[in-house]
């Protein structure tokens, strides 16, 4: 899966599992803020999706790799086996 | 098939939860340390009773760690749904007399490491929606005793992380709860002088220490469907000595 496939399978996950409105959802998009307002406990969904798709643990990272699509497609990109 | 990991349970209190769980017939994860002998023994007990389980040497206060034993524990069963925070040191000091390290390491495996294990656990539970947490704090929390400075602030630390995680993870099916022992029997016990135990005997209503075997029962209560709708609570097992 390239990145661009990545970034998209991520954006499908905030759609539909998520709730969020794909109109609003760019891949620059910051996931935490004003406009998407996910929180803490949206951070457990996201883990386990990333974990479960695509082998990557992102528990214990801090906040940085979750601030919004591309930083989640980096880092995955970074830590796959 | 259920699985529970109980960390620090080569000897003590969580020697007894592991044995307790495993005859409730959990699969039971024998986390420890620094012995490989007594983590051993209590697997070899564990499965001279017809439990089963494994041993598994991890520090809890490293994240790496932590992180690779749940990884290999769900790899092995597929699934986790008990987890016992009970690994943790007593470093009594005064505190003009306390030094960093100490502080630095009561809070790394009492507060850090129940932090990571939980941390790590939830994401497997999250996934079954379903699991309970129990972090093993100390009637210290609630009760002053001088010289417990470090180690009660950490027991306190861990109440509130009990009841915030009650919070976060609720809605996942995921329950967290905390028991508070008093003066239990174990071998930090038998290690104080008889005058001094003499002593705390004293400030007992029941005028006896609990045993590591009730603090193994009372977990198995809270992790039992008996308890399904209590979360977020920390359990006193003190013999009235905080009343």
């Amino acid at each position: 899966m390239n990145n661009e496939e990545m970034k998209n399978k991520l954006k499908e996950f905030f759609m539909s599992d998520l709730g969020v409105d794909g109109s609003v959802l760019n891949f620059d998009t910051p996931l935490f803020g004003d406009e998407i307002g996910l929180d803490s406990v949206d951070s457990l969904e996201i883990i386990s999706f990333v974990d479960e798709n695509f082998g990557v643990s992102m528990t214990g990272v801090g906040k940085d790799p979750f601030q919004s699509i591309d930083t989640i497609a980096a880092f995955i990109e970074s830590h796959k086996a | 098939m259920k699985v529970a990991i109980v960390t620090g349970s080569s000897k003590g209190i969580g020697k007894a939860c592991a044995l307790r769980l495993a005859r409730d017939g959990y699969t039971v994860v024998v986390n420890y340390s620094s012995s490989d002998e007594a983590a051993l023994q209590t697997l070899d007990q564990i499965k001279a009773e017809g439990g089963d389980g494994m041993v598994y040497k991890a520090n809890v206060a490293e994240l790496a760690q932590v992180k690779q034993m749940v990884r290999d524990v769900y790899k092995a069963y597929g699934r986790i749904d008990v987890l016992v925070n009970n690994a943790g040191i007593v470093r009594d000091e005064y505190l003009l007399m306390m030094n960093p390290e100490t502080l630095d390491k009561c809070f790394d495996l009492n507060v850090k490491g129940y932090f990571y294990c939980a941390q790590q656990v939830a994401v497997k539970m999250f996934k079954q929606k379903s699991g309970v947490i129990v972090n093993m704090s100390s009637v210290s929390s609630k009760f002053a005793l001088a010289g417990q400075a470090v180690y009660s602030a950490t027991k306190g630390a861990v109440n509130s992380l009990t009841q915030t995680l009650a919070k976060e993870l609720g809605g996942y099916g995921i329950r967290v709860n905390a028991v508070a022992p008093g003066f239990i029997s174990t071998e930090m016990i038998e290690a104080i002088p008889e005058e001094t135990r003499k002593g705390y005997l004293e400030k007992v209503p029941l005028h006896r220490f609990g045993t590591a075997d009730e603090v193994a029962n009372l977990v198995s209560a809270i992790v039992s469907d008996q308890f399904a709708y209590v979360t977020g609570q920390v359990f006193v097992m003190d013999g009235g000595l905080s009343l």
